[in-house]
């Protein structure tokens, strides 16, 4: 049915456009995406597409600076841009009738962006204020740590957040030649959703980008390509001791790319295990052996490779060996055990809800179709995807698990609250009532 | 609306197969008995803990086997529960959904993991310095005597007890002064059928007292310093009361704040201290409306020692903004941002089931969206000016700074002597 509404049209200098008509929505949603991110960086300018996201905002040969946004505001939508490891997305919302000034202002910064020297300073200081809120949350600092362990010697290991010494370090001069290298029209892909007319939109988006050139001979360069993720043969562990009261667990699996036959069967296999209070990490875990207060789990699917991730905030009484214990007991199970029909059933239901509850949003649409075109290598993957979960069978389901859930390649994360000195603590206590006392 | 004092407003809408059941209450966390703080969190957790007929299990066994999910909005002065679900399964899945209104169990055990689990979330909220600024902002605004100055804390929630919860309960959990939407994937054949005669036996011999926050004023500027040594940044809120939801100057104040610190990188505040001056990644101001009570906060963060040059970006701009209002082309770029947004508002069943809730829960008139935009347009620079002098005082604000205390004590000073806290200190 999605794909009946589905027009693409890819432009002569090889940008692509994906439109969906749906009927009735007030709003236009559309997001560009760039095939690049933390992904296209080397040594030196580790953080430059989330500078690049940020200075593509500070104006173009036709819009000043901050314009961008100021515009869409005006109408009374929204924008934003988010930089990941394998992709820069700039997203645009309007109401519906505003289609063709979104593709204006992304056309203008697609070939025309100014990258001035003043404001990037200007820019440069409010990325590094962002970093410093960032790393000032222990937990967001330590995961960083851990993830850099986890895709060690990987092009993974630097997050789009950067390096604080490239960020003060980079130049303007670094910034035109990758947005010269990777922001071109045969790396990117539109996605626009709304009650739009397929003729109209097409033939604005031609207006606006059908003459944007491609950089002479030069094609896009070759990201890295890996193999499977290379793991030593024992389990990788890092403890952490941090300034957070809640002691926590993290366990990181490698799991498949994106576009990997085996990633539909890793999202199931991550519902049973951590999907909602009937899952079975938290009826074991939690209410059953009460190891944890809460549990979780994530696949964080990328171009490349990925990482499938179960965590467990506990109370400080619990010891953390048995916190572990507890979840390596069930994701065990499933190995051995492999999943149940009821649980199948269960997560094609929940899939099916949130698949229903998605199409009502026309800026949920535009954001699963750009990630399956771009990150999962075809727009159509977020379609086929209910129909390879109809399809599949336990059997699979725990051949996937033992694949990838590994006691081999397992890597725990342990945060432990800092203890505080309660003596320090009084002696604080004290010098502050007397300053209270004191006015 | 039902002799028992419901509001029942049913939306068939079968662009997809999807169903939203949403009930709100005129209850909040304001609704907290003194010294009882966490009561209406817990009683709403605990709600969807199992009902009479089953326990916890199988209640979530129910409706996650069938691919629904509960939700829940706990606010200061309303709460709601709901349920989105296929609307295949909505015969099976109201009557569960039912139960749990109106005959929760209120299980001993599971209250006191739930209790467990708010006690680790707040511990967790320590992480956050815009929280415990927030936090601060509040208890220096209104007091612990004012519902809006009172937290709940570990202590507080750990004292709850079951008999509490269920008083709560029964205080709070009546037909009358309630709203139930449906909207999606049903009929009104089946809502008739099926969902009214339960609703409607829905009865209490409790008459609704409704909690309503009053107004506060704030009396002076004053300085708060919340001691967090492993900060490299301060986290800050200032603000001081504003009008409340349903106070006339409700909408000018809107578009005012919008102009001020709402609108993101159409505001004056992102303006001068982030794109001009590079000083934070990100600043807005937000008015807190309920319906009576009412709070203007600024919140940014900046590295440590550039606090005093932010704090004085901002109270210059919040002067001239109480001293010469907003301009003409600022309110038209505001009212065309409000008008075009109301198109978000609008998209999707569960858009549609919030704003619907709001517009009933603040008493708007039932033609409110077809009239917004020629509303919003009536609105004159003379009058969104009035209300910015009228209800804000750049003399008389509250400054909080979260952070560490050797690098922000001295700037801090420069704006009032701070009174010094340490981000564990419960607040009384």
């Amino acid at each position: 049915m999605l794909l009946d509404t589905i027009t693409e049209k890819t432009l002569d200098n090889g940008l692509k456009l994906i439109l969906v008509r749906k009927p009735g929505a007030p709003i236009v949603a559309s997001q560009l995406w760039y095939k690049t991110g933390s992904i296209g960086e080397r040594d030196g300018i580790r953080g430059i597409s989330h500078v690049l996201e940020h200075m593509m905002f500070r104006g173009s040969a036709n819009v000043a600076s901050e314009l961008h946004a100021r515009r869409i505001n005006e109408v009374g939508g929204h924008c934003n841009a988010f930089t990941t490891e394998d992709m820069t997305v700039y997203v645009n919302s309007v109401p519906r009738d505003f289609c063709e000034m979104v593709f204006e202002l992304e056309a203008d910064r697609m070939d025309l962006l100014t990258l001035d020297p003043e404001l990037f300073e200007t820019e440069r200081r409010v990325i590094i204020e962002e970093y410093h809120t960032y790393m000032n949350n222990p937990v967001a600092k330590a995961f960083m740590e851990f993830r850099q362990e986890f895709f060690r010697n990987h092009p993974y290991s630097s997050s789009p957040l950067g390096v604080i010494g490239d960020l003060e370090q980079m130049t303007i001069d670094h910034l035109r030649e990758y947005y010269r290298t990777w922001y071109r029209p045969d790396n990117a892909v539109m996605v626009v959703v709304g009650d739009i007319s397929d003729t109209k939109v097409i033939k604005q988006f031609e207006r606006h980008f059908g003459n944007k050139r491609l950089p002479g001979e030069t094609s896009i360069p070759k990201v890295p390509t890996v193999g499977p993720h290379q793991v030593d043969p024992s389990v990788h562990r890092m403890k952490r001791v941090v300034d957070f009261d809640v002691p926590l667990l993290i366990i990181g699996y490698p799991a498949p790319s994106a576009s990997h036959e085996d990633a539909v069967a890793m999202e199931i296999l991550q519902l049973v295990m951590a999907g909602g209070e009937s899952s079975r990490l938290h009826r074991e875990v939690v209410r059953r052996q009460s190891a944890a207060v809460m549990v979780g789990g994530m696949n964080h699917m990328l171009n490349l490779a990925g990482m499938s991730m179960f965590f467990a905030a506990f109370t400080p009484d619990i010891p953390v060996v048995r916190v572990e214990r507890a979840l390596e007991s069930e994701i065990d199970r499933v190995l051995r055990e492999g999943v149940s029909l009821p649980e199948m059933e269960k997560v094609k239901h929940a899939t099916l809800t949130s698949r229903t509850f998605e199409l009502y949003s026309a800026e949920n649409i535009c954001h699963r179709l750009g990630y399956s075109e771009c990150v999962e290598g075809d727009y159509r993957m977020w379609v086929e995807r209910l129909e390879a979960l109809r399809q599949l069978d336990r059997a699979s389901l725990t051949e996937v698990a033992r694949s990838y859930w590994s006691d081999k390649h397992r890597h725990v994360l342990h945060l432990q609250p800092r203890r505080t000195n309660p003596l320090l603590y009084v002696a604080g206590f004290i010098r502050r009532l007397r300053v209270v006392r004191g006015r | 609306m039902l002799p028992n004092g419901m509001r029942i407003v049913l939306l068939p809408d079968h662009e997809q197969e999807g169903v939203v059941i949403a009930l709100q209450l005129p209850f909040g966390r304001f609704a907290d008995p003194a010294g009882q703080e966490g009561c209406a969190e817990l009683c709403v957790g605990l709600m969807q803990k199992g009902t009479e007929s089953r326990t916890c299990e199988q209640f979530s066994e129910t409706f996650e086997n069938h691919g629904a999910s509960l939700f829940a909005d706990l606010g200061e002065e309303h709460a709601m529960v709901g349920v989105k679900m296929l609307s295949r399964f909505k015969d099976e899945l109201f009557p569960c959904f039912w139960e749990m209104v109106v005959a929760p169990r209120f299980d001993l055990k599971e209250l006191s993991r739930l209790k467990q689990e708010m006690v680790t979330a707040l511990r967790a909220e320590t992480v956050d310095p815009g929280s415990i600024a927030n936090r601060h902002f509040y208890h220096a605004l209104a007091g612990t005597a004012h519902p809006a100055g009172r937290h709940h804390s570990v202590q507080s929630i750990r004292k709850l007890n079951q008999e509490q919860i269920t008083a709560f309960y029964r205080t709070h959990l009546i037909p009358d002064g309630g709203t139930m939407v449906i909207a999606g994937d049903f009929s009104e054949t089946w809502f008739t059928r099926y969902a009214r005669p339960a609703v409607e036996l829905w009865s209490s011999t409790v008459s609704r007292n409704r909690v309503e926050a009053a107004p506060v004023t704030v009396s002076g500027t004053s300085v708060r310093l919340v001691e967090k040594n492993d900060l490299t940044q301060v986290s800050l809120v200032i603000g001081q009361e504003s009008p409340g939801e349903l106070d006339e100057l409700r909408n000018p104040i809107a578009l005012a704040n919008y102009i001020f610190g709402a609108g993101n990188f159409s505001s004056r505040l992102m303006t001068r201290v982030r794109s001009s001056a590079g000083r934070t990644y990100g600043i807005a101001s937000h008015i807190t409306a309920e319906r009576r009570f009412g709070a203007l906060s600024i919140a940014t963060a900046t590295q440590n020692r550039q606090l005093a040059e932010v704090v004085e970006a901002v109270l210059s701009e919040f002067r001239l903004f109480c001293e010469k209002g907003v301009t003409a082309p600022e309110l038209e770029n505001a009212k065309r941002f409000v008008i075009g947004n109301m198109a978000f508002q609008l998209e999707g069943i569960t858009n549609l089931v919030e704003k619907l809730l709001w517009l009933y829960f603040y008493e708007r008139s039932t033609d409110y969206i077809e009239r917004f935009a020629e509303m919003i347009n009536s609105i004159s620079l003379e009058s969104v000016n009035a209300a910015v002098a009228g209800s804000f005082d750049p003399d008389r604000l509250i400054i909080v700074g979260v952070g560490r205390r050797t690098e922000i004590a001295s700037q801090l000073a420069t704006f009032g002597l701070p009174r010094m806290y340490h981000f564990k200190d419960r607040l009384r």
